[in-house]
C-alpha cells in the first residue's frame, strides 16, 4: 500500500465516483431504512414513526418466513450451480481450437436478451398446455410436463431460465480472468508431468481468485435481488413455492401500499447478503 | 517511451473533447425543454398519466380539446399496463406535483382516496354526476359522497363461438340471443375437446375464459351463486370468499381444467391467440377483443354470457376512470380537460369512436341501444355489451385494501387451476388477505 | 500453447451441445418473428417441420417496429444513453478503485462498505426517493434524469478494485521516482494496463443500461426517450400481445450487442500480452 505524500490525493480520486454513490444511491438507501421505522396515515398526508415495529410484525407473520426460507434455497442452490457452470464454461471457452470465436459469441446471445424478455420466451415454451418443449417432450414419447405450474417444478424451472441467461454473462469476466494467466506457467508445469486437475488446482485457481471473487460476489447478489422471473413468470405461486423477499417486497411497496413493510425487508436482506458476501469473501481470499 | 506518453495524451484529449460534446447535447435536451415553456408562459401544463393501450383515442380528445382551449396544453404520459399501478404509485408516493391527472381503475378508487391521491371533483363539475353517467359507474367512482374520479369507459364480456369446430362436430350453434346456463355450456365444451393427431393429448378445447385466473373475470361465477367476497366494511374475507358457495362457485373453475379438461391451463396473455389459432371452441372473452377477432380469418359467432342454472344472471365490468391529483397545481385546467373527456358528448364520442371500448356516458349508450348500424354481427356485439353492463354487471368488491385482496385472489385462482383443492386455496387466500387488511382499520367510517 | 488441438472433437460437440440448449428459444423468436401474428401459436403443437419453419413467411413486424413503432429512435435512445453511461461510469469507477487499490488513508473500510452497498439495492424499492430527489433537480423527462443518477457503479468501482490489487506496487513506485503525477500514473500507466478488465466494465454497465426498465419509464414520458425495455413492455397489452413484433424486437436486440461485442473480443485475447507483470 501506498501512503501518498499529500493526504488528500486518494480522497480526489474518490471524489467524483462518491458525489454520484452518495446522492443517487445512498440518499435513497438511507430513506428506505427511514421509512422501515414508519407506517403510513391513512386519510393523512405524514408518517407515523412506529420505532421497530414493521419488523417485529414481520417475525410474527409466517409469509415473511416462508419467504425467507425460499429465497436461501433457492440462493443456495442456484449460486454455486451459476458459478461452477459458468467457471467450466470459461474454460471451455479458453480452449485453443479453431472457431471458437464463434462459440464465445453464441454463448454471449442470452446476455444480450434482458430479464423479461427471457421470461415471457421461456414461458411460452414451458407452458404445461402446448409449449414447444412439451411438445417435443410428447414427440419423444415422454409425458408433458407441468413446469411452472406445479409447486415441485417451479423454482427449479426458474433456476434453469435465470442460469440460461446468467451463465454466459458470468463466464466472460471469469474468460477475462483465464486470458490473464501467463501460458508459460502451464508449459512450464506440462514439462513438469503435471495433470490437467492438478494444473487447474495449482495454477488456475490460485491465478484467478481475484476474479472469481468478484463473479461470486456479484452473482450472489444478484441472484438474491432476483425477483423479476417471479413475478413475470409465477407471480411467487404456486402456492407461495417462488414466493422470494424481493417479491414480497416489492408487493408490500407497489401492491400493499405498505412502504414501512417493503422498506424492513429491504434493510432485512441487505444484512443476509451483507453476511452472505463477507463469508464468500474470506473463503477466497487470495493468498499472496 | 515519450512519444507513447504522447500518443496516450493526444488519445485523452480526443477522448475529453468527445465527453464534452456528448454533455453539450445532453444539455440541449434539458435547456429546449426550459426554453419551451418560458417561451409560451400563457399555457398552462397539464400533465396526464394515461394507460398507453389508450394513446389513440386520448390523443384525438387531446387535439379536439385544443381547438377550443389554446391555452391549456395536456401532454400524455403514458405507461404500459403492468407497470402503470408502480408508475403512479412512485410519482404519488414522492408527491410530485407533475402529474396533474390519473388513470385510476375502478377498484382502486377507494384506495387511492384514502391514501388521499385524488381530488374530489364535486366543487370542480357544475352538473350531477348521476345525469350524465350511468349509475354504476358513478356509484364505482364515489368515496364518502364524494366523486372523486370522473368515468370513462367500462367493460363487459360475451361467449365467442368458433363455428368451424361447431361444424366440425356436429353440434348446433347457440342463438345470439339465448343464454345458456353454467351446465349447458359444460356438456358442449365436453363434445368439442378433442385430440386431433391421436397422440394421446387434447389440441382443441372446448370453453376458456379470456382474463385466465383474473378476479375480474372469475368473479362472474360466484355472483351468479349471490357470494359476497367482502364484508361490508371491506375489512374481512374469512367467511365470504371461503364460504360454501365461494367454494362451490371456484370448485367449477377447478373442474373445468382438472375434472373435465375442456380448459387449457394457459395464461391470460395465451388465451385470445388460442382462440385465434381454433384451438378453442367456445371463449368468454372481452367487448373489446372485437378488433382483433374481426383482423383474423376466423369463422366466428356471438352469445350471451352463462350463468349458473337456477341462480342469478351475473355478468363481469370493469372501467378506467380518470382523477385529478390532489398534488397538482393545474387542477382548474386539469378539470377543464377532464370535462371534455368524460362529460362533454364530443369529447367522450370521439374517446368511444376512436378506441372502441364501452361508454358510461348516458347519451352514448342511448345512441348504441337506438341506431341501427348496431343491429347486425358484428357490431351488435357493442349492443350486447352497452346492455349487459347496465343490467347485470356486477361491481368488484369495495375495499380500500382491493389490491391485497385482488393479488391473492388471482394467486388462489391460479393454484385451482393448477390443481390445488379450491377451499385450500381460498382458506389459505383468506387468511392472508385479511392479515394484510388490518391496516386499514378506522379507515371506514 | 496449453490446449493441444488433437484431442479437441470432444471439446467441439461440448460446445455444439451448449450451443443448441442456448438457441432453441432463440431460434423460436426468430422463426415466429417471420410469421403472420395470427400463426404464431398454430404450429406450436403438436412438434412438426412446421414448429420450427414458417409456412408462410412476412416480414410485418420488421417493418411494423421501424414505420410505426419508431424503433429506430428508440434504439437510438437506448446507445446513446447507454454509451454515456460506459464512458463515464469507466472513468469514475476506475478513479475510485485506484484509490481503494494502492493508496492507505483514513475511513477506507468504510468507504468501501459504502461501495458495496450501493450496489445491494433493487433500483425498484428505493425509486421513490429517487424519484422525488429527480423532480426537485428538474431532470424529469430529460437525458440528465435517465443518465446522471446511474453513472456511480458500486459494481465496477469493485470490479476494477479487483483487478488493480493483481497489479505489482513496484510499477507505482519506480514512476513514482521518475517524477510522475498521480493523475499521469493513473492514467499513463494503470489505464493502458487495464484493457481487458475495461472491457468487461463497459459491459457490464451496457447490459445493466440495456437491461433497465423501470426507472427510464418513471423518468421520462416523451417518446423521444423512451428506451428498448419500456418500448418492448408495450407489446403486452391488456388485450392482446403483439408477439411477431415482440419477437422481432428480441431478435434485433440481440444482435445489436452481439454486434458490438464481437470486435472487443479482440480485448480479451491481448490481456495475454500483459501477463508478464504479474510474475
Amino acid at each position: 500500500m501506498i501512503e501518498a505524500r499529500d493526504k488528500k490525493v486518494p480522497y480526489l480520486f474518490l471524489f467524483p465516483a462518491f458525489v454520484g454513490l452518495l446522492l443517487f444511491k445512498l440518499y435513497p438507501i438511507f430513506s428506505a431504512i427511514i421509512q422501515s421505522l414508519h407506517t403510513r396515515i391513512f386519510l393523512g398526508e405524514e408518517l407515523k414513526f412506529v420505532g421497530l415495529n414493521n419488523y417485529i410484525n414481520l417475525f410474527e407473520d409466517p409469509v415473511f418466513w416462508n419467504s425467507l426460507k425460499v429465497t436461501l434455497k433457492f440462493n443456495l442452490v442456484i449460486n454455486p450451480l451459476q458459478i461452477v457452470l459458468a467457471l467450466l464454461l470459461a474454460l471451455l471457452l479458453n480452449a485453443n481450437i479453431k472457431h471458437i470465436a464463434i462459440f464465445r459469441g453464441i454463448n454471449f446471445v442470452p446476455v444480450a436478451v434482458s430479464v423479461p424478455t427471457a421470461c415471457i420466451l421461456w414461458k411460452i415454451m414451458l407452458s404445461p398446455e402446448q409449449g414447444v418443449v412439451n411438445s417435443i417432450l410428447v414427440a419423444l414419447g415422454m409425458n408433458p410436463q407441468p413446469f411452472l405450474t406445479s409447486s415441485s417444478q417451479a423454482l427449479g424451472s426458474i433456476i434453469a431460465i435465470a442460469s440460461w441467461k446468467g451463465v454466459g454473462y458470468w463466464a466472460l469476466f471469469l474468460l477475462a480472468g483465464l486470458q490473464e494467466i501467463p501460458p508459460t506457467l502451464y508449459e512450464a508445469s506440462s514439462i513438469d508431468g503435471a495433470s490437467r486437475w492438478q494444473q487447474f488446482r495449482v495454477i488456475t485457481y490460485p491465478m484467478m481468485k481475484r476474479s472469481l471473487t468478484f463473479v461470486v460476489v456479484s452473482d450472489t447478489v444478484a441472484n438474491m435481488l432476483l425477483f423479476a422471473p417471479m413475478y413475470i413468470l409465477t407471480s411467487g405461486g404456486p402456492n407461495k413455492s417462488t414466493n422470494v423477499l424481493m417479491l414480497e417486497s416489492y408487493n408490500s411497496a407497489f401492491l400493499y401500499s405498505d412502504m414501512g413493510r417493503a422498506s424492513a425487508i429491504l434493510v432485512i436482506m441487505v444484512l443476509i447478503t451483507f453476511i452472505i458476501i463477507s463469508i464468500e469473501s474470506k473463503l477466497l481470499k487470495p493468498e499472496y | 517511451m515519450t512519444t507513447k506518453i504522447m500518443d496516450r495524451r493526444i488519445k485523452m484529449i480526443t477522448c475529453m473533447i468527445l465527453i464534452l460534446t456528448l454533455l453539450t447535447s445532453c444539455g440541449k435536451g434539458g435547456n429546449n425543454k426550459v426554453q419551451e415553456s418560458e417561451s409560451d408562459s400563457s399555457t398552462t401544463e397539464v400533465l396526464f398519466i394515461a394507460y398507453s393501450n389508450y394513446e389513440e383515442p386520448l390523443k384525438n380528445v387531446v387535439d379536439q380539446f385544443k381547438k377550443s382551449n389554446p391555452e391549456i396544453n395536456v401532454k400524455l404520459e403514458l405507461a404500459p399496463f403492468n407497470q402503470l399501478m408502480e408508475t403512479i404509485e412512485i410519482k404519488m408516493g414522492a408527491k410530485t406535483e407533475d402529474v396533474d391527472l390519473l388513470f385510476v381503475d375502478s377498484p382502486l378508487v377507494v384506495n387511492y382516496a384514502v391514501k388521499g391521491y385524488l381530488e374530489p371533483l364535486d366543487d370542480y363539475f357544475s352538473f350531477d354526476p348521476k345525469d350524465v353517467w350511468a349509475d354504476e359507474a358513478v356509484n364505482g367512482a364515489t368515496y364518502q359522497d364524494n366523486l372523486v374520479a370522473a368515468p370513462l369507459n367500462s367493460s363487459s364480456q360475451v361467449l365467442y363461438l368458433n363455428k368451424d369446430i361447431f361444424k366440425e362436430k356436429g353440434v348446433p350453434l347457440p342463438a345470439e340471443d339465448e343464454r345458456m346456463t353454467w351446465e349447458e355450456t359444460i356438456e358442449i365444451a365436453k363434445k368439442l375437446t378433442y385430440d386431433t393427431n391421436n397422440d394421446g393429448h387434447n389440441d382443441v378445447f372446448g370453453f376458456s375464459f379470456d382474463q385466465v385466473d383474473r378476479a375480474y373475470q372469475l368473479l362472474a361465477l360466484s355472483d351468479s351463486l349471490g357470494v359476497e367476497m367482502v364484508s361490508e366494511d371491506g375489512l374481512t374475507t374469512d367467511g365470504y370468499i371461503n364460504s360454501p358457495e365461494a367454494v362451490k362457485a371456484f370448485q367449477f373453475y377447478y373442474d373445468l381444467f382438472n375434472t373435465w379438461g375442456v380448459s387449457p391451463k394457459i395464461d391470460r396473455e395465451e388465451s385470445i391467440d388460442y382462440f385465434i389459432s381454433g384451438k378453442i371452441a367456445m371463449f368468454l372473452g372481452a367487448n373489446h377483443n372485437l378488433p382483433k377477432l374481426e383482423e383474423s380469418d376466423l369463422n366466428y359467432g356471438v352469445t350471451l354470457h352463462p350463468y349458473f342454472e337456477g341462480h342469478e344472471v351475473a355478468t363481469p365490468t370493469g372501467a378506467w376512470n380518470v382523477g385529478i391529483s390532489k398534488y397538482s397545481k393545474n387542477k382548474e385546467a386539469a378539470a377543464k380537460f377532464l370535462e371534455y373527456l368524460t362529460a362533454d358528448l364530443e369529447g367522450a364520442k370521439t374517446f368511444f369512436e376512436v378506441g372502441g371500448t364501452l361508454p358510461v356516458h348516458l347519451e352514448l349508450l342511448d345512441y348504441i341501444a337506438n341506431d341501427p348500424q348496431y343491429d347486425d354481427f358484428p357490431n351488435n356485439i357493442i349492443r350486447i355489451s352497452a346492455k349487459e353492463s347496465q343490467e347485470t354487471a356486477v361491481s368488484r368488491p369495495k375495499t380500500p385494501g382491493y389490491l391485497e385482496w385482488e393479488t391473492n385472489m388471482n394467486r388462489a385462482f391460479e393454484n385451482i387451476k393448477n390443481g390445488t383443492d379450491p377451499k385450500e386455496a381460498l382458506d389459505n387466500a383468506a387468511e392472508e388477505i385479511d392479515r394484510l387488511l388490518k391496516k386499514y382499520e378506522g379507515v371506514t367510517e | 500453447m496449453n490446449r493441444q488441438s488433437g484431442s479437441s472433437w470432444y471439446i467441439y460437440i461440448i460446445h455444439i451441445f451448449v450451443a443448441l440448449v442456448i438457441l432453441l428459444p432463440l431460434a423460436f423468436a426468430l422463426v415466429s418473428s417471420f410469421r403472420p401474428l395470427n400463426d404464431i401459436f398454430k404450429y406450436m403443437s403438436p412438434v412438426t417441420w412446421k414448429t420450427f419453419l414458417p409456412t408462410q413467411i412476412t416480414c410485418d413486424a420488421y417493418v411494423n417496429l421501424f414505420r410505426e413503432r419508431g424503433f429506430g429512435r428508440i434504439f437510438f435512445n437506448t446507445f446513446y444513453v447507454a454509451f454515456v453511461c460506459v464512458i463515464f461510469g469507466v472513468i469514475l469507477g476506475s478513479m475510485a478503485a485506484f484509490a481503494f487499490a494502492f493508496f492507505n488513508f483514513k475511513g477506507k473500510n468504510v468507504l468501501f462498505l459504502l461501495v458495496l452497498i450501493t450496489f445491494m439495492i433493487p433500483a425498484e424499492l428505493v425509486a421513490i426517493p429517487l424519484y422525488s430527489l429527480i423532480d426537485r433537480l428538474g431532470w424529469v423527462d430529460t437525458y440528465y434524469g435517465l443518465i446522471i443518477p446511474v453513472i456511480a457503479n458500486g459494481l465496477v468501482i469493485f470490479l476494477y478494485r479487483q483487478f488493480f490489487m493483481d497489479l505489482p506496487k513496484e510499477l507505482i513506485e519506480s514512476a513514482r521516482i521518475d517524477g510522475a503525477s498521480w493523475i499521469g500514473i493513473y492514467w499513463d500507466i494503470i489505464m493502458p494496463l487495464s484493457k481487458p478488465v475495461t472491457v468487461s466494465a463497459m459491459l457490464l454497465i451496457f447490459i445493466q443500461h440495456w437491461e433497465s426498465f423501470m426507472w427510464p419509464l418513471v423518468a421520462t414520458r416523451s417518446k423521444e426517450y423512451r428506451v428498448v425495455q419500456v418500448a418492448l413492455s408495450d407489446f403486452t397489452t391488456e388485450y392482446a400481445t403483439y408477439w411477431n413484433e415482440m419477437f422481432a424486437t428480441v431478435i434485433i436486440s440481440v444482435i445489436i450487442p452481439v454486434m458490438v461485442l464481437l470486435p472487443l473480443q479482440r480485448y480479451f485475447i491481448q490481456g495475454i500480452t500483459h501477463t508478464s507483470l504479474k510474475e
